[in-house]
């Protein structure tokens, strides 16, 4: 009876084999998750002139700006109403936020900052921090980086892949605006530019960059009437546009970062070309959902010769 | 009594007025399509070959949808393997469900799937139009997206079929 109920068991598979497959189904892993509670944190590290640096010196330092959206009214957050928005670092008094768009790094997108100066003595390599915000309302965040090792904020004594220069100040969107969809948006430099030697480290954050080099823009939100991740289930469109380029890039949803800590978010590269106007130029992020919403960011870059 | 005839005789007419305009309004009723949501679940197994860039797309997985019930799908394309890191494709497939129920697709233009850095795990991202409907989707109309991930290196995928279909 055992041996007969083997061969049935054999058969079975044989003939199924999609069954077989579907027992291990490959899943999405949206990043952070697939649902944003409660208030929603975009930051990101740069210099008092705002460009964008994931490598900072021991001794130097760095300054952490951000925004933050309240899931429930799907306001931008000023200083009424915030009883604590602040960088929690390893080993490190925490960085508390200040709400100041012209302060040294902010900007009237990212009006929220926060100075770190590193200890000489600071470890080197990845920071592994967190950014935390308690509304008065009794409702909370947390924000923490991409998992995409070369662009976190890292340690290090070679900071030769963050190039500086002075970066126009995000363009506003009103404090206290009401947002249909809340949006992380940054960019790094692509490993391989088509006109130019590249950077000695790849994919870092930057929004600092050479002519000739590839513009790589990394994008989540989360569409504030569910809560959910926007991914192709929810998006219809989603895209990015550049001055003086024709047609707006489509953005991919996709897998990204190691095979252990593989997480979902949207991408796509435009090659910056040679005779690119220097200077600063805005990048329109725009995601058209489902629903017929709209949430679109505005992000400042600089190129440099 | 020729006053109660000209009542009776207004009440019938009235009546018949009124039983038209419901039998014409019924008809309009049975006439217009009705909408529904259509979502459907499927993982599986899928093959892609590639010679010439041409990318040969077979996929057979098992699932559940809307008035489907417990149900199969599969289906065929191709892609331009060429294009990186988004290969667009195109084929068609068929949902089969319980009672005779089945649904036809067409996977139309546009339709991608993008690779991650590495090539091995794709975001599809598709659209279908529906070609026929059997059974409970009998007469079924309108386009549907698809949703999902296929893993290269392991050779399974899991999508979701999700838009609302008239009939």
């Amino acid at each position: 009876m055992r041996k007969v109920l083997l061969v049935a068991a054999i058969a079975a598979t044989a003939a199924f084999p999609a069954a077989a497959a579907a027992a291990d189904p490959p899943v999405e892993t949206p990043f952070p998750s697939p649902k944003v509670q409660q208030v929603f944190i975009a930051a990101q590290t740069v210099t008092t002139e705002r460009a964008m640096i994931t490598q900072v010196a021991p001794g130097s330092s760095v300054v952490f700006r951000a925004y933050a959206v309240d899931g429930k009214t799907h306001r931008v957050l000023a200083a009424k109403g915030v009883k604590y928005f602040y960088v929690k670092i390893p080993n490190q008094p925490n960085v508390k936020l200040k709400f100041d768009p012209t302060a040294a790094g902010a900007s009237a997108r990212m009006p929220w900052s926060g100075t770190w100066a590193v200890p000489a003595d600071y470890k080197l390599g990845l920071v592994d921090f967190k950014i935390l915000i308690k509304l008065e309302a009794k409702r909370y965040g947390q924000f923490v980086q991409l998992p995409v090792t070369s662009a976190q904020l890292t340690v290090t004594k070679t900071t030769t892949t963050s190039i500086s220069a002075p970066v126009a100040a995000n363009p506003a969107v009103p404090a206290d605006a009401k947002l249909d969809a809340a949006l992380y948006v940054d960019s790094v430099n692509g490993t391989r530019p088509a006109g130019t030697t590249p950077r000695p480290v790849g994919c870092t954050q930057t929004n600092v960059f050479r002519r000739g080099e590839q513009f790589v823009l990394r994008t989540w939100g989360s569409d504030l009437a569910t809560g959910n991740v926007l991914s192709t289930e929810n998006v219809d469109t989603a895209t990015f546009a550049v001055p003086g380029v024709a047609s707006p890039i489509t953005l991919n949803w996709g897998a990204h970062g190691a095979t252990t800590n593989r997480v979902w978010f949207w991408t796509n590269a435009w090659n910056i070309p040679t005779d690119f106007p220097l200077g600063d130029a805005t990048i329109r992020v725009t995601f058209t959902l489902d629903s017929g919403k709209v949430g679109s960011y505005d992000y400042a870059i600089t190129i440099i010769p | 009594m020729k006053k109660q005839r000209f009542v009776m005789i207004a009440i019938g007419a009235l009546a018949a007025a009124v039983l038209t305009a419901g039998v014409a309004a019924a008809a309009t009723s049975v006439g217009a399509a009705t909408a529904f949501p259509f979502t459907a679940r499927f993982a599986g197994a899928a093959v892609v070959r590639v010679d010439e860039n041409v990318a040969y797309i077979s996929a057979n997985g098992s699932g559940k949808g809307t008035l489907l019930s417990t149900s199969k799908v599969s289906g065929k394309g191709t892609g331009d393997a060429g294009a990186q890191p988004c290969v667009p494709f195109t084929g068609i497939g068929t949902m089969t469900g319980l009672a005779k129920t089945k649904l036809t697709f067409k996977v139309v233009p546009a339709s991608t799937g993008c690779g991650d850095e590495a090539g091995q795990v794709f975001s599809i991202n598709a659209r279908a139009t529906v070609i026929k409907g059997y059974g409970k989707l009998a007469n079924a109309r309108g386009k549907l997206k698809i949703t999902g991930v296929y893993d290269r290196g392991k050779g399974t995928f899991s999508v979701k079929f999700a838009g609302t279909l008239t009939k």
